[in-house]
């Protein structure tokens, strides 16, 4: 459905380099990146918001690289939505139907049903000013998608609210896409935020894409050391690498060596998935698995699971359930053994 | 204890002072101005009053001072916003020099106006050409509005400009992506969010090209019952020493620009007016 090849614009000394982006049709697709990053700006390029300098955009099979933003189809909601002060609820909604000259009576019809969609049917003869901020994204939203636009961009929607609300709106965000179909690009820099909503991502850093995949993948296998702290990786390491015995190869982290499933060589960045470190009280690891002793020097609850933290030849942090850590009655000082199976190690690029 | 009051931080004593001393500062300048007009009112007399309320010439000068200061208001608007605009959104070789040409006329002494509207009318070739061409401006009515436009776009233009820079430029892109052209999104989004600015501004221009005097006197003199204005009236009855009939002239002037910029205020409570 979108197709970005080639992108480049520059404003400033900051520059988008040559993104390459493909989102398919009634997909939901994060663009991921920090502050800064130049997710927003992309978006303003796919909107037609900006001129781009090199490379072509296409939506729908057609390119609309010289096509003016109106002539689009795209739906944009910009961060803290940019709703018209002085229209009320139902005249933002109905500012782009009033634009495409339609009746009255389908403009009243659409925006009814759009409202209702949203929720926010009993809004429609408020004023912005008195909305929450919860309000006002779901009249944003409703603006963006009355139009019935082929592609739907969010910039950072919920970034302006609470948790508890931000985890509400990404729900209603996903249930909407589910009915609508439509491909959907949602810019964030949270992590949580992108998982619970989107199919598949990319990470963007300085104006380039780091890596683009399904989500699992980008955060088991990210491509390189910023998208793996970018994914709040926890256990990076860097060590010496070599092959192995088998097809896969051997990495030196001090006095420990671990298993990996690549053979590679040289000095390496890697990481181990906490969920994938197993701890028990004594020993030994189960066969194909790499041991590592230590003392338990944190446990945290973080609500869905405990937060581990060993210290040792190196620090590793373990997510384990409740119930593993209860079995292993886990208290701070007490001498573990870490197991770490081989497929937990993930090399990364440079 | 007032709501107002609730909504303030807490003070210890000498903190109580700060308010109290700039209050007196704010309170010697308003009772300077109060002070000055209160002796204009002292001055006058019943007479000067019935000559003010009655006099043909002073009814035709008020006349003149409204239909051309509504006129010039009128003027000022048409070219703040698409000014204003501009200078508020586009980047472009000269700007600052735009910008700070547009605020030059705040800054010309009167009489310089005067003069330099004079010598462009009377002493080039582009100026002779215009009046010899059915415009005419020097010493005629037409050059008031002329005059007055002079001394107050700027004012207009400078509010239209801060009201523009307030408006979120998203709004306008929004608004694109929405079907919108350029000028569409001006139209149903821009201007009726800087309509408190460009109405401020309006207010400002009016009550500045009301109160113009000098350069009137020099580009289109005061002829009685033809370019004469309220200002001008006031400098004319106190040269020939009816002083009382200057300040009853000079009050009205006051009263009726004082009402401006109350109602200003007044609007400016609201999401109306900005100033």
């Amino acid at each position: 459905m979108i197709h970005i090849n080639g992108l480049t614009f520059s404003i400033g000394r900051f520059r988008l380099r040559a993104i390459n982006l493909d989102v398919a049709s009634g997909e939901y697709y994060a663009l991921m990146g920090p502050t800064g990053s130049g997710k927003s700006m992309l978006l303003e390029c796919l909107c037609g918001l900006k001129q781009i300098e090199e490379g072509c955009v296409i939506i729908d099979g057609q390119d609309v690289t010289h096509i003016e933003p109106r002539r689009r189809a795209v739906g944009y909601v910009p961060q803290d939505y940019a709703l018209f002060p002085h229209q009320t609820v139902y005249e933002n909604i109905a500012f782009g139907l009033r634009r495409r000259r339609l009746d009255r009576s389908v403009i009243q019809r659409k925006v009814l049903a759009t409202a209702d969609l949203l929720g926010i049917g009993s809004l429609v003869t408020r004023g912005i000013a008195g909305l929450s901020g919860g309000e006002q994204q779901r009249v944003a939203i409703a603006r963006a998608i009355v139009t019935e636009p082929k592609v739907l961009v969010l910039d950072e929607p919920v970034s302006a609210l609470d948790e508890s609300m931000r985890r509400e709106i990404c729900g209603e965000l996903r249930r909407l896409h589910r009915q609508l179909g439509i491909a959907t690009l949602h810019v964030c820099h949270n992590r949580e935020e992108a998982f619970s909503v989107a199919d598949r991502g990319a990470v963007l850093c300085d104006g380039g894409v780091q890596q683009v995949g399904t989500m699992p993948e980008l955060l088991r296998q990210p491509r390189n050391e910023f998208v793996a702290r970018f994914m709040c990786c926890e256990n990076l390491y860097e060590g010496d690498a070599a092959p192995g015995d088998s097809d896969g190869g051997v990495l030196r982290l001090g006095p420990i060596t671990l298993t990996a499933p690549v053979a590679v060589m040289g000095k390496m960045k890697f990481i181990v998935r906490p969920e994938k470190v197993h701890l028990a009280r004594c020993g030994p690891a189960p066969p194909q698995h790499n041991e590592v002793h230590g003392t338990l020097a944190a446990i945290v609850d973080c609500g869905a699971y405990m937060r581990l933290e060993m210290d040792g030849p190196v620090r590793l942090v373990s997510y384990l359930s409740h119930a593993a850590v209860a079995e292993l009655e886990a208290h701070i000082g007490q001498q573990v053994i870490a197991a770490i199976r081989s497929d937990a190690v993930h090399v990364l690029g440079s | 204890m007032s709501p107002r009051s609730r909504n303030m931080p807490v003070r210890g004593w000498q903190s109580s002072f700060l308010p109290v001393v700039f209050s007196l500062f704010l309170a010697a300048f308003v009772a300077f101005i109060v002070v000055l007009i209160a002796g204009d009112a002292l001055y006058v007399n019943a007479e000067a009053l019935r000559t003010v309320v009655t006099a043909p010439y002073i009814r035709h000068a008020l006349w003149m001072s409204t239909w051309t200061s509504l006129t010039t208001t009128a003027l000022s608007v048409m070219f703040a916003v698409p000014a204003g605009y501009i200078l508020s959104r586009y980047r472009f070789p000269g700007r600052t020099f735009a910008d700070a040409i547009v605020d030059l006329p705040v800054v010309f002494p009167p009489l310089v106006a005067g003069l330099t509207l004079l010598v462009f009318f009377n002493q080039t070739a582009v100026g002779r050409w215009i009046e010899s061409h059915g415009l005419r401006f020097v010493f005629q009515p037409k050059g008031i509005v002329l005059c007055q436009f002079l001394i107050s776009a700027s004012y207009a233009i400078r509010s239209a400009k801060s009201a523009f820079d307030d408006i979120d430029r998203r709004l306008e892109n929004v608004a694109l992506t929405l079907g919108c052209t350029h000028w569409s999104a001006f139209l149903h989004v821009t201007l009726p969010l800087a309509r408190g600015g460009v109405l401020a501004g309006a207010i400002l221009a009016w009550a500045r090209a009301f109160g113009t005097f000098g350069p009137l006197l020099i580009f289109v003199g005061s002829f009685r019952g033809r370019t004469e204005v309220l200002s001008t009236t006031i400098f004319l009855e106190q040269s020939v020493g009816h002083l009382e009939v200057a300040l009853v002239a000079a009050l009205l002037l006051i009263a009726i620009a004082f009402a401006a910029l109350v109602a200003i205020r007044v609007l400016g409570g609201t999401p109306r007016v900005k100033l």
